[in-house]
């Protein structure tokens, strides 16, 4: 049996490697500083990606600002104040099942909320606060895990001390739980910047150069979407593919470090 | 001798966890200035009696606690629990430091009530050096507590404790987690601080209830079997329940 997993396992490697490989070979070309920092021209065949950039940096962080205090907030509630009883049951089932809606169904409300009834039109804004809907329960649910995970020993040590629940929870137990809710928040961040369907729907495809949270916007993968789908340009496809895919990378890694020095006094 | 005023004293008190009677009651008298070390099988009632004085079943919805229990013959139930488990300090079987600096540990209960500033520098300092602790942790008092060892972070925890300035101390099972050399400081600081205040000490060591107890209690399925002197009840126990169990350890 053992042969066979590890051939399995190296097919696993082998096809994340050809992916890389892939973007490389035919992205590295394109990219470049002036390809990054410069503004686009000729609908993004030629110039650069820098609006592009800004407006999903823009959009993504949005995204979180808004989902980490809502979603953050409501773990907490649900796993330390919240009885056992049939509406935490009922509210726990509708976040699983929030969980499991497509992409595409939070577009549509985004867009129908947001961008109609609201009179947003295409904006950042828009897109973020959809993005911030569809990415609360991965957030939630993470936050939850980290926040239950915390020992016991802890609680008791402040509230042996004279602390009050709140100052237990807000001291001590956001602290140790920190880690567990950082990583549900980089999930949350992959998962943004990957988005398409739902953000080409309430932030538009602009690529002008964002001014204002009001302003439309395109995100790399929208942009990477539609220089595929149109067939304006292949390399630029490609390179800005190989941005996006250095991004979610650099992130990981990032949190990756910082909550390796986090965990190890 | 003058009968005093005991500092803390429980009267017939009944602890149900659930369907569970786990402590039938109990009344124990506290002395001040004392040791009191609560020894009996596991399982038979002397954890949840300790965690009782500072009202920690509050926690746990399913604990119901019956009876009376007098700090300096005023019933617990009329003070507000954080200010109670301000005048009664815990100490943990587990050395449960918090996730932050040595440090901030220290500081955490009093800065809770509003210390802050040289008035706390000066307190952690003096707490950590009568847990013993300071010499050890005076270069580094901004690390992280985690990066201690296990009997250093339990001498953290009882100067934590101590930076309250407890009236009485509950300790449950302090050493049982530490090696011999850790479990030695740990037993000096107990006989050096019942010099101040009262000690409850919850042990599964005859030996440490030996060395450390003015007075030890016995416990047997949630019962307190006999109380009394440690040499007394160590050497020459009443009731036959507590020989025996003396005998088997």
């Amino acid at each position: 049996m053992k042969p066979v997993l590890w051939a399995l396992a190296t097919l696993t490697v082998g096809l994340l490697a050809g992916l890389l490989g892939l973007l490389v070979l035919r992205g590295a070309g394109d990219l470049s500083w002036g390809f990054l920092l410069g503004m686009p021209a000729a609908a993004g065949r030629a110039g650069g990606i820098w609006p592009v950039l800004v407006s999903t940096a823009l959009l993504v962080g949005g995204a979180l600002l808004a989902v980490l205090p809502l979603g953050v907030g409501t773990a907490l509630y649900l796993a330390e104040y919240a009885q056992d009883g049939r509406l935490v049951r009922l509210i726990r089932t509708l976040i699983e099942a929030l969980a499991g809606v497509p992409s595409i169904l939070f577009g549509l409300f985004g867009f129908s909320l947001f961008v109609v009834r609201l009179g947003w039109g295409w904006s950042l804004a828009a897109g973020s606060l959809t993005l911030a809907l569809m990415l609360l329960p991965t957030v939630i649910r993470t936050a939850e895990e980290a926040v239950l995970a915390v020992p016991r020993d802890l609680r008791e040590g402040a509230l042996a001390l004279g602390a009050t629940r709140w100052e237990t929870l807000r001291r001590v137990v956001i602290r140790e739980a920190a880690p567990g809710i950082l990583t549900g928040a980089v999930l949350a961040l992959g998962r943004a910047l990957g988005e398409t369907a739902a953000v080409l729907l309430t932030a538009g495809s602009d690529l002008g150069l964002p001014a204002s949270p009001l302003d439309p916007g395109r995100s790399l993968s929208v942009h990477l979407y539609i220089l595929a789908t149109e067939g304006l340009s292949e390399g630029r496809a490609y390179a800005s593919a190989l941005a996006l895919v250095t991004a979610v990378l650099a992130v990981n890694l990032t949190a990756n470090l910082a909550l390796e020095r986090w965990r190890r006094p | 001798m003058k009968e005093s005023r005991p500092k803390l004293e429980t009267v017939d008190l009944h602890v149900h966890y659930g369907g569970t009677h786990a402590l039938k009651g109990v009344s124990l008298k506290v002395p001040d200035r004392s040791v009191t070390a609560l020894i009996g099988p596991s399982g038979c009632g002397k954890s949840t009696f300790l965690r009782a004085l500072n009202r920690m079943h509050d926690l746990v919805p399913a604990a119901r606690v019956r009876g009376r229990i007098l700090l300096d013959g005023r019933d617990v139930r009329r003070l507000a629990p954080e200010e109670l488990r301000r005048r009664v300090g815990m100490v943990f079987q587990r050395p449960n430091p918090f996730p932050m600096s040595i440090y901030e540990n220290v500081a955490f209960g009093p800065s809770l009530f509003g210390a802050a500033g040289a008035e706390l520098d000066a307190l952690v300092q003096q707490s950590l050096e009568r847990a013993a602790l300071w010499e050890e942790v005076k270069g580094r008092l901004h690390r992280d507590a985690r990066g201690l060892s296990g009997g250093q972070q339990q001498r953290l925890c009882i100067a934590r404790a101590l930076a309250m300035a407890p009236e009485v101390l509950l300790m449950d099972e302090p050493c049982s987690a530490l090696d011999p050399g850790a479990t030695q400081a740990v037993e000096a600081l107990v006989r050096m601080l019942r010099q101040e205040m009262a000690i409850v000490i919850v042990t599964h060591s005859m030996g440490q209830a030996r060395r450390v107890a003015d007075q030890v209690a016995f416990f047997q399925g949630g019962r307190l079997v006999e109380v009394g002197a440690a040499a007394q009840v160590l050497e020459t126990p009443a009731r036959p329940e507590t020989a025996a169990f003396l005998a088997a350890e």
